[in-house]
């Protein structure tokens, strides 16, 4: 290679760095930038803000139950706004804290109930006796409810 | 359960204005899912070995934030 052409390839190596130096134009890594969607998923990377943080962090915090309790509740014809606030709304206005409060009062009645069948049963058991108590009928009984099936026999 | 213990329940915690709203049926529609679902719970914990009480008190308020 002679000097002259040594200096032209020099000068075109600087040249190829200079312009694959800007790795922020698509054009110069094409196959970079689609292998970047790719990795980033459907959506792509994207900057967050706080409120979608917020917004993430809330419904991720919040109780399975209390989430439970809200869908035996529509289940049972409570419609709710974002608010949780009772439709048709001119009528009667609730909070979901109320709402669980409620629900906790129905639960503690029911587990004093079935301690008590089970304190019954227990008793009988002891001197030899099977009462037979299907714990579950009798609280249902209790209740007077019937309107729904219970969960295993859906 | 009758229309005086839901009243009486509602009142309780805090929830009035149930008459006035007409919306009973619907509490006592709620109340008893919450009940059926207590003692399915109850049920998979018997057949679980696990604690009846603790399993139906964890599974409505177990995950606190």
């Amino acid at each position: 290679m002679k000097n002259d052409d040594v200096k032209k390839e020099i000068e075109r190596m600087a040249e190829n760095r200079k312009h694959y130096s800007n790795t922020n134009n698509p054009i110069d890594f094409p196959k970079i930038q689609a292998g970047a969607d790719i990795h980033a998923g459907d959506g792509g990377y994207s900057i967050g803000t706080q409120e979608k943080y917020e917004e993430f962090a809330k419904a991720r915090n919040k109780s399975l139950g209390k989430m439970r309790i809200r869908e035996l509740a529509e289940q049972a014809g409570l419609e709710f706004d974002n608010d949780l606030a009772l439709e048709p709304e001119p009528i009667y206005y609730t909070t979901q804290k109320d709402l669980e409060k409620f629900a906790e009062l129905i639960v503690r009645d029911t587990l004093d109930q079935v301690a008590e069948f089970s304190r019954l049963t227990k008793a009988y058991q002891t001197q030899g006796i099977d009462p037979e108590i299907d714990v579950t009928k009798e609280v249902l009984k209790n209740f007077g409810f019937t309107r729904f099936p219970i969960g295993d026999e859906k | 359960m009758t229309d005086e213990q839901i009243i009486e329940m509602a009142r309780k915690a805090g929830l009035h204005g149930l008459v006035e709203g007409g919306i009973i049926n619907e509490f006592k529609a709620f109340a008893e899912l919450i009940v059926k679902e207590c003692m399915y719970v109850g049920r998979l914990s018997q057949i679980n070995n696990g604690l009846v009480d603790s399993d139906i008190k964890d599974h409505f308020y177990g995950v606190e934030e």
